[in-house]
């Protein structure tokens, strides 16, 4: 219960008035300052009567690898099930006595302990543009449809509204989205990536070259060809002697916030800051050799160096468009070899050097990492849900029963949450909505999942409907 | 058919009351005094803690109550001396008495006069209370609320007794007949007003829809956060504000196993201990045992829970009292009343039961008994919701500004002189005119959608500047085929003129129609009317295309009313609309005027997106909830007369473009005035409604007004407004109006739009940029559709035109356009190209002066200052490489605000 006058005493104390400032410096108008507040609070006091998740910054890694693990193949194995739905790998003990997954994650199975399984992720949703949306911003689509794009009334994705509602103190972007140049299924652009209703401006930051490639760098944090710094800074001198021609112009409050970004600009183009962030070749060649040479391994990397430069919220997505796909989790033919060749062995070393990582950087506890899917892969071997390509030797979309993993943030790992049942056809305990797990990393983030945020029209909209955080994350060991 | 009759346009009514003198003229300071108010006028503190026990206060009276003579009761007031009344008295009395001190410079005691609201006092029911609104009026208009200071007494105290409760004085019913209560303000004589007592023996059962679900609403547990939202909280839903009283009643008794209401023991029901916190509440508590809500709900559990008989009288209209008033700051306060009147004659005060909210917390607030405290200057409403009606009372607040002094500017129009009235009343100066530098560029930018080149400014100054060479410069401007563009293209983002929906070649279609009808200035009446009603063909009819862009008759609905009417009817889709009149059954009825709309494709030519609109007679829109078959009605106008056969469109289209209709001619007016202001008189455009209301009324009321008047011809509008001083103000703030964003006191400084910044960068460099699927040098202002859009046009802000809004264009200025001016390769290749302005200006051997000067009137239209041309001229002398040099100098003006700003 939070009293008027515990609210405004928080009005007065030094977090509130460092929220206003860094609510200036963003410019992010959209949300008051009572608003902002008040999430603020509700957060605080959901963490203090919970004695769970914590009032401290938070960030947040969000691996989305598209199409989707299978839960039968890699995190929820069924050994005594049928052939044709168990499949060809065998479980493996782990660290954890008593958690199992699959053997062609023996990196991963040396570190149960770090990370905690949800097994009963469900909702309904079979296509990728529709479910991704779900997954993502926590909304449930009105259509289940392969040709579903983004909107400009769409909910927006969990790191736009983090973006808003918790931005980054440093200047660096609140949200930045590692991909490649399109995200979606039949041309169309994966919707729950970006600001939605919120506005563009909430958009993350795309970046979509190959961090693998020794000339990575990002256009727009970087100069002009024929634009060298000594050139920048001239320039920055000429611009200031034409604007101090008309000092008039600072007194309107829009053009006050677009010399505030300017003023980022400038500071992201030759602050180091960024540019180190975004600097991979820093880093040592053994941790990228750990890491793995390959995009999303080393987009995984990066994922930590932003986290660790003040980002907020890195997605990285791990596939592409869907009608041209390549290596990841889409696998409607040769889901076997697929996966034992490339895919989890790839997936098994980053995802265990970036939990090592960030842990030997004391930067786990405050940054919630989570590897997901829009959905998992069918129980039966050549079963068809949504894909009529899907051959006897591919899983097709299943959106009804499927694992997860999140480390980090304070949750504690070495647990399993929820049960499938002998197939994973379905949940047996605890279903977990995708409502649910966007509450939880909305809470993860300090970010009450009551909070309120206003579309266009000015309706004011909770952050998530209907979703309650799944606090077991955070308990303490049964 | 009464809730219809005043659908949505009661702020016409404050309009007009307005223009036609109902506010009290407020002279340009002459300061209202502030201190004649009767002595022991109101005092106000809604934070004091009440003395609630009112029968306990009613038995301690005496039966015949005193009326003690004004100048002695005076005279104990302002001395702090107990009163013979025997009034409870507020603890906060202390700390106003010093309002009350009579000082300097009070007027005569024949300087006001009183007067009651309401009129007669009825008392209905065992339970009726009414609470009582005097004001003192003086002579010049002014009006103070005494409400609480007043003394009262009952003619006949065996019919009614008075009780203070709070700030607020009730009377309550004792036995039935007619009395009279005395109304006393000394030292003014008392006044008499009717008092008449029915109902006062018979039962009085708590009432479910007329008390239960109010105190749900006014306790919040159905607010769209909580219970409200459509999915409810912890397992238990209501219906958002208590639209749904049936499902609540449902949700409340039937549902959650029979927890929610124990009739056997009324206190262990979830219903009461879950606002208390008894039982642990994720809302927090919402309620006290000594809250009329709480006592509310727990009697009504009692009495068995039940719904009302089916012959219970149905609400038919709100009102709120007194009526429109101007409050002066600080203390700023004013009682209200709200009154409901129900369908078998009776009135109940529903003040307390009814939900109070302010539509802006910043300017004024509201105490849930009613109390109004203003805050800040400007214009709100108190909203009054109570079971499904919505009733605005508006509330102007007036503070003096020291140092405020009216200028008398001259007047050009009717813009102007509304304009201005509205700066005085508010004692906001008004900025000096613009300068003709300004000017051209503001013109060309609002009217053209680019800057003005160089030679176009030149031409501007050298055609003999002085009085009317601005109107002859929009008469020029009005007459360029860019305006067509321009204009069209504000049109195509809010009908979703884009490819991916309509599909060539309907987009180009589509937009060639939309901007033939600007370049033929097609009166905006017959535009709207040949959109709504459209038949036919996509490529042979164009505005067909109207219907292809939706799919079913309540999106067609929602988008008209928007766009047409300023109406946002989408909330009422799923319930009542939370902020507005609009219920639910009022959206189907609407919605029903495009039940009939059918979209067929047209055979081979199918796969070119070619469609017909054609009627589907037998078609008809069902109700949401109630899954009933809605008859078209017209909002405020009834049901229109429509015989089968009858295109409804076609009424729709009589109704809304009429020059009388409510919504047409204003939402039209309203939005030409935001494009060429940066700021509509309702705020957002397409969003009016009581709690939003126009900030300036009568100048809304006269522009569109003027518009009917001219057979909807808008570019007389925009000649009307750019003629006006309003739109000629500088941007320039003064240190009374440098807050003001609202009244139109300067111009507002705002950023290029995408379109506006894409062409003007061209214009400048001399390279125009290439759109995919259309001819070298088309510009960006003509793209038809959405598929040619480019990073560029996204980043600063070009919608995709998936909503009927203008909210859709970003407005906002975003990191990704600083970063995108800063480094961008298109601004930079642009700056460098061989073929374009830099090179050809570094190559052609001109001086230095006269370079930057070309430079300097391409992109300001302007010339440089002494101080920019000497570092300027120092930066290009010291520069070995010439060209590159003169890049960094348009690249710093490009990227200089007051480039990118239209000011």
């Amino acid at each position: 219960m939070i009293s008027i006058r515990g609210r405004s005493a928080r009005l007065c104390d030094g977090v509130s008035r460092r929220d206003f400032l860094r609510v200036g410096a963003v410019g992010t108008m959209g949300l008051g300052l009572p608003q902002l507040l008040q999430a603020e609070a509700i957060a605080a006091q959901t963490a203090r009567s919970t004695g769970k998740g914590s009032a401290r910054e938070k960030s947040c890694i969000l691996l989305f690898l598209m199409g989707g693990q299978s839960q039968l193949d890699m995190w929820d194995m069924k050994p005594d099930a049928p052939e044709m739905i168990r499949g060809e790998f065998k479980p493996i003990s782990t660290r954890v006595p008593g958690i199992q997954i699959c053997e062609h994650m023996p990196l991963l199975a040396q570190r149960t302990h770090k990370f905690a399984i949800i097994r009963s992720m469900a909702h309904w949703v079979k296509n990728h543009g529709p479910a991704g949306y779900y997954a993502l911003s926590g909304m449930a689509p009105k259509r289940d449809i392969v040709a579903f794009g983004l909107n400009a009334d769409d909910y927006p994705a969990f790191g736009s509204v983090a973006s808003l509602l918790k931005p980054s103190t440093r200047p660096v972007p609140s949200y930045v989205q590692l991909s490649p140049s399109l995200v979606g299924d039949g041309g169309l652009q994966m919707p729950g990536l970006h600001g939605g209703f919120l506005g563009a401006r909430y958009d993350p930051l795309k970046v979509m070259n190959d961090p693998n490639q020794d000339d990575f760098q990002v256009e727009e944090l970087s100069l002009p060809e024929g634009v060298a710094h000594g050139r920048l800074s001239a320039r920055r001198s000429l611009l200031k002697l034409v604007e101090d021609e008309f000092p008039l112009l600072a007194e309107s409050k829009r053009v006050a916030r677009m010399d505030q970004f300017y003023q980022r600009a400038f500071n992201l183009v030759t602050s180091p800051d960024a540019r180190r962030a975004f600097d991979l070749q820093k880093e040592p060649l053994k941790l990228r050799e750990r890491y793995g040479r390959n995009v999303y391994a080393q987009q995984l990397l990066l994922a930590r160096r932003l986290v660790e430069a003040g980002v907020r919220l890195v997605t990285l997505v791990w596939g592409g468009p869907i009608n041209a796909p390549d290596d990841y989790w889409d696998t409607h033919q040769g889901n076997f070899p697929k996966q034992r060749d490339k895919l989890i062995p790839t997936f098994d070393r980053c995802y265990s050097a970036l939990l090592d990582d960030l842990e030997d950087r004391g930067l786990l506890d405050d940054t919630l990492v989570i590897a997901m899917g829009e959905f998992g892969r069918t129980p039966r071997v050549g079963q068809i849900t949504a894909n009529g390509g899907t051959d006897s030797t591919g899983r097709d979309h299943w959106p009804f029963c499927y694992s997860i993993t999140l480390a980090g943030g304070g949750i504690r790992g070495g647990q399993v949450i929820g049960k499938s049942d002998e197939t994973t056809a379905t949940v047996t305990e605890r279903p977990v909505s995708p409502e649910d797990l966007t509450a939880t990393l909305y809470h993860a983030l300090g970010i009450s999942h009551h909070a309120e945020v206003r579309d266009q029209l000015n309706r004011p909209l909770p952050v998530v409907r209907g979703g309650e955080p799944v606090l077991e994350l955070w308990g303490s060991p049964a | 058919m009464v809730r219809c009759s005043t659908l949505g346009i009661s702020w016409l009514k404050t309009a007009s009351e307005a223009s036609s003198g109902g506010l009290p003229e407020r002279r340009a300071g002459v300061r209202i005094p502030q201190n004649t108010l009767p002595s022991g006028a109101d005092s106000g503190g809604s934070s004091a803690s009440p003395k609630r026990n009112s029968v306990r206060m009613r038995n301690a009276r005496p039966r015949t109550r005193q009326y003690v003579g004004g100048a002695l009761l005076a005279l104990l007031v302002s001395a702090g001396g107990s009163e013979g009344a025997a009034m409870p008295r507020p603890s906060h009395r202390r700390t106003t008495r010093q309002e009350l001190r009579p000082a300097t410079g009070v007027r005569p005691a024949s300087a006001f006069t009183v007067e009651m609201a309401p009129k007669v006092l009825r008392l209905e029911g065992a339970r009726a209370e009414q609470g009582l609104i005097v004001t003192a009026v003086y002579p010049d208009g002014t009006r103070r609320d005494v409400s609480s200071a007043a003394r009262y007494r009952v003619v006949d105290p065996t019919r009614a007794s008075i009780a203070r409760e709070g700030v607020r004085w009730l009377v309550r019913p004792r036995r039935n007949g007619d009395t009279h209560l005395e109304v006393s303000v000394p030292p003014m004589p008392a006044i008499r007003v009717r008092l008449v007592v029915r109902g006062s023996g018979e039962p009085a059962p708590i009432s479910f829809r007329g008390e239960v679900v109010p105190a749900l609403t006014k306790a919040g547990c159905n607010q769209g956060t909580c219970h409200g939202t459509p999915t409810g909280k912890g397992g238990f839903r209501l219906s958002l504000q208590g639209y749904a009283p049936d499902a609540d009643y449902a949700a409340l008794v039937r549902e959650g196993s029979g927890r929610r209401v124990n009739r056997a023991d009324p206190g262990r029901s979830l219903l009461l201990l879950k606002p208390l916190v008894a039982v642990p509440h994720a809302g927090g508590r919402r309620l006290a045992p000594d809250m009329p809500e709480y006592r509310v709900l727990s009697q009504w559990i009692a009495e068995g829970a039940a719904e009302d008989p089916a012959d219970t009288p149905t609400l038919v209209k709100l009102e709120v009292l007194p009526g429109r008033e101007t409050l002066s700051l600080p203390g700023a306060r004013r009682q209200i009343a709200a009154i409901a009147h129900f369908s078998d004659g009776t009135r109940q005060d529903i003040t307390r039961v009814a939900k109070l909210t302010s539509s802006d917390d910043d300017l004024v607030t509201v105490t849930r008994e009613g109390r109004v405290e203003g805050r800040q200057r400007g214009d709100a409403a108190i909203l009054v919701r109570y079971q499904h009606l919505l009733e605005a009372y508006p509330v102007t607040l007036l503070r003096d500004v020291p140092g405020f002094r009216w200028d008398s500017p001259r007047a050009e129009n009717y813009v102007d002189r509304h304009v201005y009235a509205r700066l005085r009343l508010f004692q906001i100066p008004a900025s000096a005119l613009c300068t003709d530098t300004e000017f051209v560029r503001r013109a060309y930018l609002d009217l053209l959608g680019r800057i003005p080149s160089a030679d176009e400014v030149r031409a501007f100054f050298a055609g003999a500047a002085g009085p009317g060479a601005r109107a002859r410069l929009v008469e020029t401007l009005l007459s360029r085929p860019e305006f067509p563009d321009f204009w069209a293209l504000k049109w195509a983002d809010v009908l979703r003129i884009q490819d991916e929906t309509l599909r060539d070649p309907n987009a180009k279609a589509y937009h060639g129609w939309v901007r033939d009808s600007l370049a033929t200035n097609k009166p905006l009446d017959q535009f709207a009317r040949e959109l709504l009603t459209a038949s036919g063909g996509s490529s042979s009819n164009p505005p067909v295309n109207y219907f292809r862009t939706l799919q079913e008759p309540q999106e067609f609905a929602e988008a008209t009313a928007q766009l047409f009417m300023g109406v946002r009817m989408t909330c009422a889709r799923c319930h009542n609309h939370p902020f507005e009149r609009w219920t639910q059954d009022e959206y189907y009825q609407f919605a029903a005027f495009f039940s009939q709309v059918q979209r067929r494709g047209a055979g081979r030519r199918r796969d070119a997106g070619e469609e017909t609109i054609g009627l589907n007679e037998g078609a008809e829109v069902t109700h949401l909830r109630t899954g009933k078959i809605m008859q078209p009605r017209l909002p405020g106008a009834g049901f229109p007369a429509i015989r089968s056969g009858d295109d409804r469109r076609v009424a729709l289209a009589d109704w809304l473009v009429q020059p009388a209709n409510p919504f047409f001619a204003r939402a039209m007016a309203n939005r030409i005035w935001s494009h060429l202001l940066g700021r509509g008189i309702v705020e957002p455009v397409d969003d009016f409604r009581e709690s939003n209301p126009p900030v300036n009324g009568p100048l809304l009321a006269a522009l569109a007004r003027d518009l009917a008047d001219h057979g909807f011809d808008q570019r007389h509008l925009i000649r009307t407004i750019m003629a006006s001083r309003t739109y000629q103000l500088s941007s320039r703030a003064m240190p009374l109006n440098r807050d003001d964003e609202t009244y139109f006191s300067h111009a507002l400084v705002r950023a290029m739009s995408a379109e506006q910044l894409a062409d003007s960068l061209s214009q400048f460099a001399g390279v125009p940029d290439t759109f995919a699927g259309y001819p070298k040098g088309t510009r960006a202002a003509q793209l038809a559709g959405t598929r040619a859009r480019t990073p560029f046009l996204k980043t600063f802000g070009r919608p995709d035109r998936n909503l009927n809004c203008e909210c859709e264009r970003e407005k906002e200025p975003t990191l990704f356009q600083a970063l995108t001016l800063l480094t961008g390769r298109q601004l930079q290749s642009k700056l460098r190209a061989d073929d374009g302005r830099v090179a050809a200006l570094a190559a052609s051997g001109r001086a230095g002066e006269v370079v930057l000067e070309e430079l300097y009137l391409s992109a300001l239209a302007r010339k440089p200052s002494t101080r920019e041309r000497q570092g300027l001229l120092d930066h290009l002398t010291r520069a070995t490489d010439r060209r590159a040099a003169l890049e960094d100098i348009a690249w710093a003006l490009l990227n200089s605000k007051e480039f990118l700003f239209r000011r």
